[in-house]
């Protein structure tokens, strides 16, 4: 909730200007990129993965969340508050802060870019560091192959690397986690695309025995369906 | 400083003749503009478009406008002269709009003729179809002559509320783009053009990160000739014999159209309201805002009027018919565009630029000597080198009736006077009849828009845009049959209306410009922001010009879209390589993409006048500025607006 509330008041001279209406206006953007049901490991387990954001051309209040349940059980949450600035052409940078409830309650500072890289690479690179020490970077590139304008294959990659070690998450230092696939998406509308993933989301390394050493599923192929969907 | 505008608008109107009073109530409406379906409408005296205004020159027009919205509105009157409070533009001249409920007094001297518009100038209120033609009639006799005359306002209908198509546009600029290039039309140009070349081209334009597919931002639209689409069968009715003038005005938000009516010649006579000379074309292009008045002389029948979007995807069929029983039928589909990068840096001589024997080939341009300036002595269809080719036959030169005596040829490109009885030239856009050996399968049309900053130097050369890789020629289609090229679409051997055909009707003194100004267009396709000079409306300085200074503005299109630049309260006249007394007077100009555009001001209008993109959801999203006319510095040395009510 602090977090929430710094973001908004870093964001607040955006909001707070009055408008004359070409091109100042405020705007806003809510993505569910990710929302889908799947049987994984036994169980079902539902995934998520939203972002959204409000504010001009320059100056963005950005948030974002994801997480995943396994049965009755939340497995993993977490949410991002960022002040999001234009810098360059097609990029943000951004700061703030995320919070996540699950697998353990804790904190980070956030730093990171985001936006479009050349060939149309959807681009976001963030630097988070928690309160308890722990220091990670996450990388995430997607990129959207249309079969037809409506028929859309979007292969994506996305990597947690830890630069700390964090035995409450089993974690080692190095590339811990890794997340690749690909997601195809039929565009019924521009808003509204049904999709279905192919995804391998797997431990790695040391990090990935540690779990197992832990008896837990240090990860796999999965398939899911769902709806990515925009307001 | 409000004295002197009164002064001056006094010396230029020595009487005022009547005056006639308007009423226009701006309401909410449901209706049925697509027949099956109830759109949310803005309508004006319940109709959309509103009612067409009808005032002679000379009258003082009294015009009250009541707010019903629930917002604050405006209406502006596109293409008059007015004093600066009655423009009809929020946040200029001490205009505030019209708040809900309220209403507001025009008064307007009319001191012009033609065929012009007015239009909302509040958020996407025009879109929503608060718009309607304003023709005025001239004092005198009218230069134009014609037996019936209809008013055709094109317009772009959709059922979306305008906010919501502008959140869109920011949310994803691509939302509208149902044509944007796939992996299977990237393996059928590899088939065609090789594998290496077709993922260059595609890696260049995905290092740009733009599409090249971009024609147009926003589609989804019922294309409306004076409030009817297709499907509402609008007809225009004529007898055999008469001379028909067709007053059209794109009153559309976002939609560049082209105009024919396949076997009837069209005869430009005027453009945004001032008579040009008479110039004969099969075909037409219309910028956002424009109007163009033509006069056809049809055979009994019924014609096909047909107006399409430059993308293709909308259109409307009219029916210009001497008999209603009589039906028309739609001409077959053009082919759609694919933008080419390098078309930034495509060699098209301009205007006063050497036309080499190898571009007039490729019908870019003509040797200098046979352009048509003032009276055409030779076929400007078939100049001398293309008849030598053997591409085709000169027609017999129109305008060698005996030449007005009162106005030798030399006088007339003097801009001494205006030689009456020539008849109308034909329009020099597209010069071969046919597709020579070798050519591409479309013709490379010169619309006129804007030269190449760029012609004349090797961009084998030159670094960055100007180097990017093409898979074919502009004209040539790519592996699934587009075409590449902005300014192509029309077939071998029509004649195309280029902006470098319209001369002036009346000649006048002019004198050279004394500086140039200039207004680069920018934008960021992706974010959809566009701006004048890299600032988007009220983030950079207003353009100050003194009364009476005469000052040359040069746009610079770097974007890969096509803007139709207007200035509110004045017309200015184009560059087009007419001589300079007879370059038309214009208050919209399209710049074409990568293309470079000069207008010469004098500035004889105080006040503040918005100078913006035509294009609605532009100029939404900041593609405006301000031009100040005034002739006093403040203490701190900025000119002081001469209309008063700064705020």
């Amino acid at each position: 909730m602090r977090a929430v509330l710094l973001a908004a008041l870093l964001a607040a001279p955006a909001l707070a200007k009055d408008g004359h209406g070409h091109g100042d206006a405020i705007n806003n953007y809510t993505l569910v990129e990710e929302a889908d049901i799947t049987r994984f490991d036994g169980k079902w387990v539902a995934n998520w993965e939203v972002q959204g954001w409000i504010g001009g051309d320059v100056n963005k209040f950005w948030w974002r969340t994801e997480g995943e349940t396994k049965g009755p059980r939340l497995e993993q949450s977490e949410f991002q508050a960022l002040y999001s600035r234009n810098i360059a052409m097609f990029f943000d940078a951004q700061v703030g802060l995320r919070h996540d409830i699950q697998p353990d309650a804790r904190s980070y500072a956030v730093v990171g870019v985001q936006g479009l890289s050349p060939l149309f690479f959807e681009t976001e690179a963030h630097a988070f560091f928690g309160f308890k020490g722990d220091v990670l970077l996450r990388l995430r590139q997607s990129f959207d192959l249309r079969m037809t304008n409506r028929l859309v294959v979007q292969p994506l990659f996305e990597t947690d690397i830890y630069l700390t070690r964090v035995p409450e998450r089993l974690i080692a230092p190095g590339p811990a986690i890794i997340e690749a696939g690909v997601l195809t998406r039929y565009e019924i509308t521009r808003r509204v695309a049904p999709y279905v993933a192919v995804m391998f989301e797997r431990r790695l390394g040391e990090s990935a025995r540690l779990a197992q050493a832990a008896g837990e599923n240090p990860g796999g192929w999965s398939l899911r369906t769902g709806v990515r969907f925009w307001l | 400083m409000l004295r002197l505008l009164l002064l001056v608008t006094g010396l230029l109107l020595p009487a005022l003749a009547q005056a006639g009073t308007y009423d226009l109530v701006v309401e909410r409406a449901a209706m049925q503009i697509v027949p099956g379906r109830t759109d949310s409408v803005i309508a004006i005296n319940g109709t959309v478009p509103g009612p067409t205004l009808r005032f002679k020159e000379g009258e003082e027009a009294v015009v009250r406008v009541t707010n019903k919205l629930s917002a604050t509105t405006s209406i502006h009157w596109h293409g008059l002269l007015v004093d600066g409070a009655y423009d009809g533009a929020p946040g200029f001249n001490g205009f505030a709009g019209i708040a809900p409920g309220e209403t507001y007094t025009y008064r307007i001297r009319i001191r012009q003729s033609g065929t012009y518009w007015y239009h909302a100038h509040s958020g996407g209120q025009e879109q929503a179809g608060q718009y309607g033609a304003l023709i005025i009639a001239p004092k005198a006799e009218d230069p134009i002559k014609s037996d019936v005359e209809h008013v055709i306002l094109l317009s772009d209908h959709t059922r979306e509320d305008p906010a919501r198509v502008q959140k869109n546009l920011k949310s994803d600029s691509g939302y509208y783009n149902w044509n944007k290039r796939t992996l299977p039309e990237l393996m059928r140009d590899a088939k065609k053009f090789g594998m290496k070349a077709t993922m260059a081209e595609r890696a260049a334009w995905g290092d740009m990160r733009m599409d090249a597919t971009d024609i147009a931002d926003v589609t989804g639209y019922a294309l409306l000739m004076h409030g009817r689409p297709t499907a509402a069968g609008p007809t225009l009715a004529f007898q055999p014999g008469q001379r028909v003038r067709l007053r059209f005005i794109n009153g559309s938000a976002m939609s560049f159209m082209d105009i024919r009516i396949p076997g009837v010649p069209m005869t430009i006579v005027a453009a945004d309201g001032r008579p040009v000379q008479p110039v004969t074309v099969d075909e037409f292009r219309m910028g956002v805002a424009e109007t163009y008045d033509v006069i056809v002389e049809p055979p009994a029948g019924a014609h096909a009027l047909w107006v399409e979007t430059l993308d293709r995807r909308a259109s409307v069929l009219g029916r210009l018919t001497s008999d209603p029983a009589l039906t028309v039928a739609a001409p077959a589909a053009r082919p759609k565009q694919v933008l080419l990068l390098a078309e930034m840096g495509h060699s098209m001589p301009a205007p006063g630029e050497a036309c080499t024997a190898e571009h007039a080939a490729m019908g870019h341009c003509q040797i200098a000597g046979v352009t048509p300036v003032a009276a055409g002595a030779a076929d400007p269809d078939c100049p001398p080198e293309h008849a030598a080719m053997g591409h085709c036959t000169p027609k017999a030169p129109a305008a060698v009736k005996p030449a007005d005596p009162d106005c030798p040829p030399e006088h007339a490109a003097m801009g001494h006077c205006t030689p009456k009885a020539a008849g109308p030239r034909a329009a020099t856009a597209v010069a071969l009849a046919e597709k020579p050996a070798g050519g591409t399968p479309f013709p490379v049309v010169d619309y006129g828009y804007g030269k190449d900053p760029m012609a004349g130097m090797d961009h084998s050369k030159m670094k960055g845009m100007m180097n990017m890789p093409v898979l074919g020629k502009e004209g040539d289609t790519d592996g699934s049959g587009r075409v590449f090229g902005w300014a192509t679409g029309a077939p071998y051997g029509a004649r195309v209306l280029s902006m470098r055909d319209l001369v002036a009707l009346n000649p006048k003194e002019t004198a050279p410009p004394t500086r140039e100004i200039i207004v680069r267009l920018q934008g960021n396709m992706e974010r959809y922001i566009w701006t004048l000079n890299g600032h988007k409306f009220g983030e950079g300085p207003p353009i100050d010009v003194r009364f009476g200074e005469r000052v040359r503005v040069t746009f610079i299109n770097e974007t890969m879209m096509a803007h139709p630049m207007h200035l509110h309260g004045m017309f200015f006249e184009v560059e087009n390589g007419q001589a300079p007394g007879l370059m038309p007077e214009k208050n919209v100009i399209v710049v074409a993409p990568g293309r470079t555009q000069s207008i010469i001001l004098t500035a004889n209008e105080a006040g503040e006048w918005p100078l913006h993109c035509h294009l609605l959801y532009h100029m939404n999203s900041g593609m405006m500025g301000k031009l100040v006319v005034a002739n006093v510095l403040g203490p701190d040395g900025k000119a002081v607006p001469a209309a008063g009510h700064v705020h």
